[in-house]
């Protein structure tokens, strides 16, 4: 029998440097990733208003009049003469489960209320000249998972909040030709809680084990907690654009485009590390060469790895946005009915390899995604019911991004189904109300709680079980109308 | 609203829903379901106790290779269950052997004495056994008188097999153990090894109980011990004797007439040499032209009618006991012994290793046994998975198994 000597400090240190890898790993996914499933997919999807969220975001063609527009189509930017003033919020409950294949064990997503608010400020100079200034959040994303569960291991707690500023301004070149542009400010945090598998950490050649052994090849089992790795991150900043034209076809068709920019957007992260207790006492025999009797934890703790090599680690990363084409046409076969169908596609394939890079000279690391550009349709119509009532309802579908291998608790993302319905109000002359609902109803898709090892490419073996997901999503927002 | 706009309406909305539950169908398209066992759901996570029958030890070795063999996968490969198992890379740990005289093992010279696990480790253990449990093993791994080893840790890291198995969170279990608890008299030749019948008795109700309240189990199978006096690393005393007689031994060890058959006043039908100490032990000596003797009466190594009747009676108090608890928790109990004395009445297991030709490399100890003589080969471990899928498909088979 082999005898592999007990793990000296050195070595330990040297996995723990490991253990910190795979933990900033998981955590710049969510920083990569879910900021960007925000725009065309993820949960916090067209939540810029609640007159769009009703028309499934359909509304790059005639964006609705609560200054939205900005997000939408900034051609439409002050299309209404005098002042608009807006401000409103959605509530998104993600209802998530993980069913997993061998068991059918199933874990339900921690619910939770998400606010995801946005207001704007918009004024019509003349009917030639809008500007306008709009806060939202298109990638507000919180998931959370039992500590207890496999997810855990990919994540338990993230949160990401992502806070657009956009001035903008836009000019009607012709009776039928209007264009916008607006300069897009982002800051986002991001936060991830996420238990570390002992069973992946790598020790090296020299202990009597080959070169690149696995504490899981010294028997630790699969999925073994042993520290919980906190990350905070503090504000990113980027700059890009959002530009828009829209068209007057005829006094029924409208045809609007929208070009949203990639952002550039650098996160500085520090992550803190706690024991967890394994829950494992080593018998005689084992390969660390201590008594029967002593507690796994024992063995790490005498390394001093919570003091030395879990210390607070920063790491960086760069990080582009796709960019996203939206185009659309609206139609309105009578003077209450309004229709509009968009088209959008997204430059997610940028996210195909995402390198990291250690500030505690652990040196560059390479997280694969594989993302695919996705297309979407988004179909929505408005219907006056009264001069002051108006009921939208809207559908949108989403190709997932993620590919088959890419699909975990940080974002159990896939293609997506929209059903959303609203109405709108109008007290006074000049107050506008509106309130909406959108269910989420994501394809059941295959996926994983586990990450590659070292080294290896993430693959569909890896896939254990079901994520199924489904959203409810609830907004209202209160327009003020001034001359 | 207009007449128009009346008019208009139904037509959109006719559309709409037509939309919307085709979408809606498409997302409800399921793309996963839990996995279930052909045979029947009782089945459908099955999880394995045992030593190392269980884990797949053949041929003084186990790897990846021997451990796919067990009777434990093949049962689970029959009843079309998934069954995941501590996977030993190659050559092993420790490596098999490929020549039981000479001591070669797979991987030749230079192979690592255990190259450890298989790094891709399964979410959950379905072979949970440890080569060298005995009774009291799944239960504890820290009793001054467990039998851990390396391998304990490495099949389960710090865990018991019932830990592991609670784990999996099996809904059938089968459980072969005990052999160990008598079979290391038998190898050494010492009955004071026997795990006593109370200590024995005790340890495997409150493996049962244990077994029991694992909250989904819906059934089980008990093994009984197998009749360890009659594997062929032990041969028959008669069988030296008459080796002897016949001139295949060195002229330097020699054989007592108290080996010689019962009609000479000898015990050698009766009495058995582990293999370790005839030809690991004495024909060594012998080579070297050093002058030993073989008796089966006085030598200690050697277990003489009364010690083997000892490992007899263990063998069967024991089975007494697996049985009662089976009887007693409503699982099913199967005694391995009778295919083994079948197999022994077809002259399929030999009195006495074959040592020449291409033979004492293959087979030595026949083709139901590996090349230590004590570990069934893949032949043998379908036949003894055959008898248990049998017994078990009698009681709990609901579906499609494969035998």
């Amino acid at each position: 029998m082999t005898a592999i000597r007990l793990l000296p400090r050195s070595v330990l240190r040297w996995a723990v440097s490991r253990h910190r890898r795979s933990f900033l790993l998981g955590a710049l996914v969510l920083w990569c990733v879910s900021p960007t499933a925000g725009r065309a997919q993820g949960f916090g999807v067209y939540e810029q208003g609640t007159c769009a969220m009703a028309m499934a975001g359909a509304t790059v063609a005639s964006p609705c009049d609560d200054g939205s527009a900005l997000f939408f189509n900034p051609a439409a930017t002050g299309a209404r003469r005098g002042l608009t003033l807006s401000a409103g919020a959605a509530g998104i409950v993600a209802v998530g489960r993980f069913t997993a294949n061998r068991t059918g064990a199933e874990t339900d997503m921690n619910r939770k209320l998400l606010p995801v608010p946005h207001a704007y400020a918009v004024y019509g100079l003349g009917d030639r000249f809008g500007l306008g200034v709009g806060f939202y959040m298109p990638f507000g994303l919180e998931t959370a998972w039992p500590r207890s569960s496999d997810a855990a291991f990919v994540s338990y707690d993230a949160r990401l909040h992502s806070f657009y500023l956009q001035p903008t301004a836009s000019a009607r070149l012709t009776d039928r030709v209007s264009i916008g542009a607006g300069l897009t400010v982002v800051f986002s945090t991001v936060q991830l809680n996420q238990l570390l598998d002992l069973s992946t950490q790598q020790v090296p050649a020299g202990l009597g084990a080959p070169a690149g052994t696995l504490m899981g090849q010294l028997g630790v089992p699969f999925h073994t907690a042993f520290a919980d790795a906190h990350l905070s991150a503090g504000t990113a900043t980027g700059v890009g654009g959002n530009f828009g034209v829209r068209v007057r076809v005829t006094d029924r068709v409208d045809a609007g485009a929208r070009y949203l920019t990639r952002v550039k957007l650098t996160y500085h992260g520090t992550a803190s590390f706690a024991p967890v207790p394994t829950g494992l006492v080593l018998p005689a025999g084992n390969p660390y060469g201590v008594p029967a009797g002593t507690p796994m934890d024992a063995v790490l703790q005498a390394a001093g790895i919570f003091q030395g090599p879990l210390a607070a680690q920063g790491v960086q990363t760069t990080i582009t946005m796709p960019d996203q084409l939206a185009l659309g046409i609206g139609v309105r076969p009578t003077d209450r009915l309004h229709l509009e169908g968009d088209y959008y596609w997204t430059h997610w394939s940028l996210f195909g390899r995402l390198p990291i890079e250690f500030q505690g000279g652990a040196g560059t690391e390479t997280r694969v995604e594989d993302y695919r550009n996705t297309s979407g349709v988004r179909l929505g119509g408005q219907l006056e019911l009264t001069d002051r009532v108006r009921a939208r309802v809207g559908y949108a579908f989403n190709q997932g991004a993620a590919p088959d291998q890419s699909v975990t608790p940080l974002l159990p993302e896939g293609q997506r189904n929209q059903f959303a319905a609203g109405i709108g109000w109008t007290p006074t002359s000049r107050l506008d109300l509106a309130f909406g609902y959108d269910f989420l109803l994501q394809v059941r898709r295959r996926g994983r709680v586990r990450d590659p090892l070292p080294g290896q490419l993430p693959d569909t073996g890896l896939n254990s079980g079901q994520f199924s997901f489904v959203g409810h999503l609830f907004s209202a927002t209160a327009t003020v109308h001034l001359q | 609203m207009s007449r128009y706009d009346v008019r208009y309406l139904p037509r959109s909305t006719a559309l709409g829903p037509a939309l919307l539950l085709a979408a809606a169908l498409a997302s409800c398209t399921s793309v996963l379901e839990p996995t279930s066992a052909t045979a029947g759901h009782v089945f459908d996570r099955y999880v394995a106790l045992g030593n190392s029958l269980t884990a797949g030890f053949q041929s003084a070795g186990i790897n990846d290779s021997t451990q796919r063999e067990s009777y434990a996968a093949i049962l689970a490969d029959s009843l079309g269950t998934d069954f995941s198992q501590p996977l030993l890379q190659a050559p092993g740990c420790p490596p098999p052997v490929t020549n039981i005289f000479t001591g070669e093992v797979v991987g030749g010279a230079s192979a690592p004495p255990c190259a450890l696990r298989d790094p891709n480790l399964p979410a959950v253990l379905n072979d949970v056994a440890v080569p060298g449990a005995e009774v009291l093993d799944p239960l504890t791994n820290l009793s001054d008188s467990s039998s851990a080893n390396l391998l304990t840790t490495l099949f389960l890291g710090g865990r018991t097999q019932l830990q592991a198995a609670r784990d999996a969170d099996p809904t059938f279990v089968s459980v072969w153990i005990g052999n160990d608890d008598v079979l290391n008299a038998a190898l050494n030749g010492d009955t004071a090894l026997i795990t006593p019948l109370g200590d024995f008795t005790a340890r495997y109700a409150a493996l049962g109980d244990s077994l029991a309240a694992l909250p989904h189990l819906e059934g089980a199978v008990l093994v009984g011990v197998a009749d360890v006096r009659y594997v062929p690393n032990l041969s028959l005393g008669v069988a030296w004797w008459q080796a002897k007689q016949q001139n295949q031994l060195p002229p330097t060890l020699g054989v007592n007439d108290d080996c010689g058959p019962s009609s000479l006043g000898g015990v050698g039908e009766t009495a058995r040499v582990p293999f370790a100490y005839g030809f690991g032990y004495l024909m060594a000596l012998a080579q070297q032209g050093q002058s030993v003797e073989l008796d089966c009466v006085n030598d200690p190594s050697v277990l003489d009618p009364a010690e083997v009747d000892a490992v007899g009676r263990a063998v069967a108090a024991y089975n007494g006991v697996v049985h009662q608890v089976a009887k007693a928790h409503g699982w099913v109990y199967v005694d391995p012994n009778p295919l083994l004395y079948s197999e022994l009445q077809k002259g399929d297991v030999p009195p006495f290793p074959h040592t020449s030709g291409q033979q004492a490399v293959d087979e030595p100890f026949g083709p139901l046994f590996s090349k230590d003589g004590v570990h069934p080969s893949l032949t043998g471990h379908r036949l003894v998975a055959g008898d248990i899928l049998q017994a078990i498909l009698s009681k709990y088979g609901a579906g499609q198994a494969t035998p």
